[in-house]
Formats: C-alpha cells, structure tokens, sequence
C-alpha cells in the first residue's frame, strides 16, 4: 500500500491491517505503559501503604482521585483556553490548534464527571450527604455544564475553519464566564473545607506519606492526559480528513449527476 | 466495625468507578482511532 | 462605518426594527406574556404553601424571567432565520457590534415590560409588598438583570440560530452562564422587599455583581458576537 492514489479515490479503500494503523505510535505506547505503571502506584499507594487520615480516616484515599482528577481537568481546561487564544488572535490559522482544544476540554470533562462522582463518595463518608451546596462545588457542577455545552457547540455542523472559530470563541468566554460564576456563588455560600496542600501556613503537617500518594496521582492523571489528549487529537485529525473527503466525493457524485454543471456545496455536511 | 465496611465499600467503589470510567474512554478512544485509521493509509498520517 | 455614533445609531434602528416585528407578530404579548403568567401560577401548585411561597418568591419572579428568555430569544432569531436577513445585514456590511447591541436592546427592553408583570402577579398571587425605601434597589436590580440576561441571551442566540437543535443547545449554553444573575438578582430583590429579615444594604453588593456581570458579558458579546455569526 504505498501507492497514494488510494487516498484520492472515492470509496475507502479496503483495510490492509499490515500497513493502516490507527492512532497509536512508539510515543503513546511509552505512554501508555507509564501510565499504567503509574496507575498501579497509585492503586497501591492510596489504598494500601499510605495511613488514615486523623480526621477524615479511610476516607481520605478517595482524594488521591478525587483531588489529581480536578487538577487534570483545570489543566485541560486551561489547555482548550490556550489553544482558543492562539487560534483566535495568532497568525497561522491551524486547525490542529482547534483539534488539541477540543480533545482537551472532552477530556477535561471526563475528568470532572470522575470528580464530581467520586467526590460524591467523599461527602457521604465524611459530610453524610452526597451533595452541598457549596461554593466550589456548586462552581464545579457549573464548569461541567458549560464544557458540556461547549463540545455541543463543537458539534453544530459547517466548516472545519467555522468550527474552529465558532469554539475558540465560546472556549474563551467559558474562561469569563467561570470566575462570574464563581463569585456568584461564594458570594452566596461556602462550607467547602479550603485546599491545604496549597496554603499550608494553618500548622496542619500532611503526613508524608500522604503527600506522596497524592503525588503519585497527579502524576498518574496527568500521563493518562497526555495520552488521551494524543490519542484523541489523532482521532480528530482522521474525522476532518475523511469528512473532507466525504465532501469532496459528495461533490463529485453530484456533478457527474448533473453532467458536469458545477453545483452549490452540500452545507452541514459533518459528524 | 460496620462503619467500616460501609465507608470501604464507597472507598473501593470510588476507585472502581474511577478506573471504569477512565478505561471505557481510553477504549473508545483507540477504538475509534483504530477504525478512523483503517479508513486512511499510514503515509499520509503526520504522526507516523 | 466602525464609529461610535454611526454604531449607536444602528443598533437603535436594529432594535426599533426587531421591537416593531414583534409588535406586529404579537407572539410576545399573546404567548410569551401568558407563558411566564402561567409559570407563576403552577409554582404555586408545586409549592402549595402560602409561607414558602411568600419566603421563595423573589426566586420565583426571576426563574419565570429565565424561562422566559429562553422563548424570546429563539423569538429574536427565528424572526432572522427565516428569510436569511441576519446573513443579509453581515453581507451588506453592517457592523456586527452594532446588530449585537441592538437585538439585546430590543430584548432588554421586552424583558423589562415583563420582569414588571411578574413582579405585579408576585404582588397579588404571592402576597409581595415592596418598601418605599426598597424601590431604588429594585428599580437598580431589574435594570443591571435584564442588561445581563438580553447580553447572554442576545449572544448564544445569535450562535444557535438556524442551526439544528437550538431549541435544546439554547438552554444548555445560556442556563450555567446566567447562574450568576439568577442567584444576584434573587438575593437583591429579597433585599429590597425584606424577605426573611433581610434589610436593603444587604442588596447592594449583589447589584455589584449584576453591573459587572452585564458590563462583561455586553463587552464580550459585542467583541465575540461578529466570529460567531460569521460564515
């Protein structure tokens, strides 16, 4: 399979395993061992080596997810933001931005899903309840709602160069309308227990132990990032490319309908 | 003793859910890129 | 053509054009009206306490409100979709700023006629009284609202009209983002009307939120409102 008429031809060709593959390479596979590696660190650590929490107790081994989940997702977040930006206001339009941005926030958004679900856990053991209304996680139930909306928007059909426009816009006001929310709701009440590994001035010493599980699982959440976020991209390069393609043959089918009169495009042609 | 197994159970259950969670998207994802890219030849990929 | 006053000017001629269409249609008047109408009336049901209907009210009056944006907004566009004029006006050269800043006028000011409606069924259905010295901070409240909600409203219409599925991208885009103004302008009018103990000066750092909620969302509108409705 090395001709490259192949590509150009109008049915997709039939599958030849030796020589397609999908989105998988030497780099995602390191990856992914780490990964797992990581994972199994993690898996060990938090549920066995590391010890009860005075106050939470076993509880706390759920914030070894539950705290690096939220993270990865913020840096998701901050990597659709970034990506936006560069799209929006750089010189060279490239799709790939848009691609990594929407990769980002889908998986961004998983992450929150594990959050929200796992935090709910958390609060059951130490709180009774399930769910409260609190600042940051009300905040956080709203982060959702909105990237769940963004990827809606991802999908409303047209261009590629439209989508790309269309999401970096909304990918940057989600960054102006998160704060708003933010404030809205810590203005109106706020009970969550404050980050204590980031403002460690209160005299309370997290055992090291801990310090390390919490450790292994950022770094375990942010390779599984890294290889989603390539995986995913890759994916989404190959949808464009066949949807062009799919396009293009529409075209064709349409003018050799017409015997050769030149046709208006078929709008909304995407997945 | 009994408040222990309830708070192991949604412990465990955290974990479970996390890692089922993660696993389902990691496997559409290579799924879905393993079926994109039989669509596609190798050469024409900018990753490989 | 970018001016400032030439900008102005269109939007204002946007916005008498959009109010003077739905004037003449009467859908607002006949449907959306009796729309919030009978949401006041079927909270009632789901509440059936006169108490918790009197304590939750302010919240009430601005959930109608908020549903009603909704219908009002795909109201604004579907207006625009149906003969293509809003691709007409980008292709004639018109200032998208401007387009913006005048269908959020024209639906700032439909909400306004109806927040005030609401606010009289609150007062004969719930029982609502407001104090004299209450009415400065409610007068403030339903103005910095109604100017975030038509800022929101205005910009995720634009973006879902004539798309397929607006009907449910709509709420989904627009309900997380105006959070923020519905607990804001709850939590002011509750303080302007005295609900639950709450006194006037309590109101006055939620319609700070409010004034910077709609300053930021009518400035990021107006910038992000030309790309998202361009072809």
């Amino acid at each position: 399979m090395t001709s490259t008429d192949s590509a150009l031809a109008a049915t997709p060709a039939s599958p030849d395993e030796s020589s397609r593959h999908g989105t998988g390479t030497k780099a995602t596979r390191v990856l992914g061992v780490a990964t797992i590696v990581s994972m199994g660190w993690l898996l060990v650590f938090g549920l066995g080596f590391s010890p009860a929490d005075r106050d939470q107790e076993e509880a706390v081994r759920i914030l070894y997810v539950h705290v690096p989940t939220i993270w990865v997702a913020y840096l998701g977040f901050a990597v659709t933001a970034l990506c936006s930006g560069i799209y929006l206001f750089g010189k060279k339009k490239s799709l790939q931005l848009d691609r990594i941005a929407g990769a980002s926030a889908e998986i961004a958004v998983a992450f929150v899903a594990v959050t929200l679900a796992v935090g709910a856990m958390w609060g059951r053991i130490t709180w009774g309840v399930y769910w409260q209304w609190d600042a940051r996680l009300t905040t956080t139930a709203l982060l959702f709602v909105t990237y769940i909306g963004y990827l809606a928007v991802r999908r409303l059909g047209g261009s590629h160069e439209q989508r790309a426009k269309r999401s970096a816009v909304i990918g940057l006001i989600a960054v102006l309308e998160v704060p708003l929310v933010h404030w809205s709701v810590r203005l109106w009440r706020s009970l969550h227990q404050e980050a204590t590994v980031l403002n460690p001035d209160d005299g309370v010493q997290i055992d090291g132990l801990m310090l390390f599980s919490l450790f292994v699982g950022v770094i375990a959440f942010t390779l599984l990032y890294a290889w989603l976020l390539l995986h995913r991209s890759r994916g989404m390069w190959m949808e464009d490319v066949l949807d062009d393609r799919g396009l293009d043959d529409a075209l064709a089918a349409r003018r050799a309908e017409a015997g050769g009169r030149p046709s208006p495009e078929p709008a909304g042609e995407t997945s | 003793m009994i408040a222990f197994f309830d708070d192991a159970g949604f412990i465990l259950g955290s974990y479970a859910l996390t890692v089922g969670l993660v696993g389902l998207l990691s496997w559409r994802y290579v799924r879905r890129g393993s079926q994109l890219g039989q669509q596609i030849p190798d050469d024409e990929k900018p990753w490989r | 053509m970018n001016s400032a006053p030439t900008t102005w000017r269109i939007a204002r001629l946007v916005a008498a054009k959009d109010l003077r269409v739905e004037w003449h249609s009467r859908i607002a008047t006949n449907q959306v009206l009796p729309f919030a109408a009978v949401t006041m009336v079927i909270f009632a049901f789901a509440l059936d306490s006169d108490a918790v209907l009197q304590r939750v009210a302010p919240g009430l009056v601005w959930l109608a409100t908020l549903f009603s944006v909704l219908v009002l907004v795909q109201r604004a566009f579907a207006v625009e979709a149906e003969d293509g004029a809003l691709e007409a006006t980008r292709v004639a050269g018109v200032d998208p700023r401007a387009i913006y800043l005048g269908k959020a006028l024209a639906l700032g000011l439909q909400l306004f006629v109806l927040e005030i409606v609401l606010l009289v069924a609150a007062v004969v259905l719930y029982a609502q009284s407001v104090p004299l010295e209450g009415a400065l901070l409610l007068t403030a409240t339903l103005i910095s609202a109604t100017c975030g909600l038509a800022a929101v409203g205005i910009l995720y219409g634009g973006l879902t009209a004539g798309q397929s599925g607006r009907e449910t991208l709509l709420p989904l885009l627009t309900l997380p983002a105006v959070a923020p103004v519905l607990i804001g302008a709850t939590r002011a009018t509750e303080a302007a009307r005295g609900t639950a103990g709450a006194v006037v000066s309590d109101g006055w750092p939620w319609l700070g939120l409010l004034a910077v909620f709609a300053v930021a969302f009518g400035v990021g509108g107006a910038l992000a409102f030309g790309p998202l409705i361009d072809e």
